[in-house]
């Protein structure tokens, strides 16, 4: 499987974040080097995995193909990472399919430097009774999208989308989902967040597709954001299309800023300008970040938030 | 303690407080009584220091320091505390980690040895037990889902572990049933002592049967229109406030 370059500003008309002008940067080429404790590309044994990747400062790309084995459960933590300063184009995918009865939670971190572009994409497929959650913390790059397309492709496959997004100056992070629900009693559930501040802008668009027969569906999906500064920027967009009369799914959108009449109370109560709005944006981050099971994990990204608002907040 | 100068305060473009002047020595208490719309609410406001309230003349001083001049949280480490007619709710914030942040900061701000979390445990635990807060809602985000009454005892607690010099209680008898009154009360009566002083705000006199005021004050129109002792409460319960003010 090779990745086929950047896209065409046709296939990117309708996308929030238009990645066509990345490939007209000028860019030595160079290859992202991958490293972590994979064994083999289906993957048979239950346990936590790692997957690596270090983005150099050129035009780069990696694609890679993983299976979950019928029943089997497994944890893979991603991160990318670059490898050098300077200014480096990412495009990066990955391919997985879980069998029958597979669990798979996905956690993603992307922690490239603020002069990196990277696209990444993930394709996931989930077959009968499977499972797949998706947790990411996205807090690098100058300009990343990642696109995540799910098919629940048989009965009672489900998937979760859980993602943190904390930038700053001028970043741009785009989620794109697709989530496709082929078989009924599928179930899906997302929760996207975005802090913003300085001129950064967030972009998360959601589409939930039904269809015909996919009677019994649950889809939901969230999408909420806190703007730090008056210039950052948060675009949402929902997109259900729905062709079964059977359904459960709902969305919900909300941007806003830190309540003053809160803040208020906070200080009535002795808290500092800066304790009131680190307590406000870290319960807000946290509902992302409580959900995840792996304990170490949690708590290195919640480190990494929390250097996040010291910094920002 | 209170010494409050010829205040006037402006909110929204409108003149809401037209020339207050109100003086409470330690151990006293006093109450402002007074119609919808009088300034009551605004009058702790302002000397919380809520933003948008503006002083536009006038002088506070609390224990000799110059209140204006401070910020809201220098005010509370001075030693002022408001308890909220309506406590916001904040989902995400469990109430015990809001009361130990809270408490830690102004200890800090007073110069005072910051709790650690088992003693602070203990601590909470006693209080909260006296005014039939549950350890379950300590644990819940703060104020969410809590009934009126909940939260005015919540506001209660805060107001002990606060230890307040003069502490100002907006309309807290609004929301509470006869026995929550009863129990908020016995709170905010254990805290009465030669060195504290209260300034209650109420609309009605129930509330002053259960703490008693040395002083009752009338706020009409943004000024203190009738002074006088707890008989004054007794005679606006029986004759309405037009009569007074």
């Amino acid at each position: 499987m090779s990745p086929e370059g950047w896209p065409s500003n046709t296939l990117e008309a309708y996308r929030y974040t238009d990645l066509s002008k990345i490939g007209a940067l000028e860019l030595p080429d160079g290859s992202i080097q991958c490293t972590g404790s994979l064994p083999a590309d289906i993957l048979t044994q239950a346990g936590r995995y790692t997957l690596e990747h270090f983005i150099p400062a050129a035009r780069c790309a990696s694609a890679r193909y993983l299976r979950v084995a019928r029943g089997v459960e497994v944890t893979l933590v991603e991160t990318l990472t670059s490898a050098a300063p300077g200014v480096g184009a990412a495009r990066q995918k990955l391919v997985i399919e879980l069998e029958d009865g597979a669990r798979l939670t996905h956690l993603r971190r992307q922690q490239l430097e603020t002069s990196a572009f990277h696209w990444g994409e993930t394709k996931i497929t989930v077959a009968r009774d499977a499972s797949y959650t998706y947790m990411a913390l996205n807090s690098g790059a100058a300009l990343a999208r990642q696109d995540l397309e799910i098919t629940l492709a048989a009965l009672g496959a489900q998937a979760a989308v859980y993602a943190l997004q904390l930038l700053s100056e001028d970043q741009q992070g785009d989620l794109t989902t697709v989530i496709e629900h082929q078989a009924p009693q599928t179930t899906s559930d997302q929760l996207i967040k975005n802090v913003l501040t300085g001129r950064a802008r967030g972009v998360y668009q959601g589409r939930i597709r039904v269809a015909p027969g996919a009677q019994k569906t649950n889809g939901q999906q969230q999408s909420r954001a806190l703007l730090l500064s008056p210039q950052a920027e948060m675009n949402t967009k929902p997109e259900l299309e729905i062709f079964a009369d059977d359904v459960s799914c709902s969305h919900g959108a909300a941007v806003g800023a830190l309540d003053e009449q809160v803040l208020y109370y906070l200080r009535a109560r002795g808290l500092s300008c800066p304790q009131a709005r680190s307590l406000l944006i870290g319960a807000f981050v946290d509902e992302i970040l409580e959900k995840i099971a792996a304990p170490d994990v949690q708590s290195a990204w919640q480190r990494e938030a929390q250097t996040w608002l010291q910094q920002h907040a | 303690m209170l010494q409050i100068s010829d205040l006037h305060a402006r909110y929204d473009g409108k003149d809401i407080l037209t020339g207050v002047s109100l003086s409470i020595k330690p151990g006293e208490v006093h109450a402002i009584m007074g119609p919808n719309g009088a300034g009551k609410s605004t009058l702790g406001y302002v000397l919380s220091g809520r933003p948008q309230y503006e002083v536009t003349s006038g002088q506070v001083q609390l224990a000799g320091q110059d209140l204006l001049a401070l910020e809201p949280e220098q005010r509370v480490a001075a030693g002022l505390f408001l308890a909220f007619q309506y406590p916001v709710e904040i989902p995400g914030v469990s109430t015990m980690n809001f009361l130990r942040t809270a408490v830690n900061a102004v200890r800090k701000a007073r110069g005072q040895a910051e709790h650690d979390a088992p003693s602070f445990l203990r601590l909470v635990r006693e209080k909260a037990k006296a005014l039939g807060i549950s350890e379950e809602m300590l644990k819940r985000p703060l104020n969410v889902g809590f009934s009126g009454g909940e939260k005015k005892r919540m506001e209660t607690l805060q107001m002990l572990l606060l230890e307040p010099k003069l502490a100002v209680l907006d309309e807290t008898d609004s929301g509470l049933d006869i026995d929550a009154l009863k129990v908020v009360a016995q709170g905010v009566n254990s805290l009465r002592g030669s060195e504290r002083s209260l300034l209650v705000i109420t609309h009605y006199q129930r509330l002053l049967d259960y703490i008693k005021p040395d002083f009752v004050h009338v706020l009409s129109a943004g000024r203190i229109v009738k002074s006088g002792g707890p008989e004054l409460a007794l005679e606006l319960e029986a004759k309405g406030y037009s009569h007074v003010a």
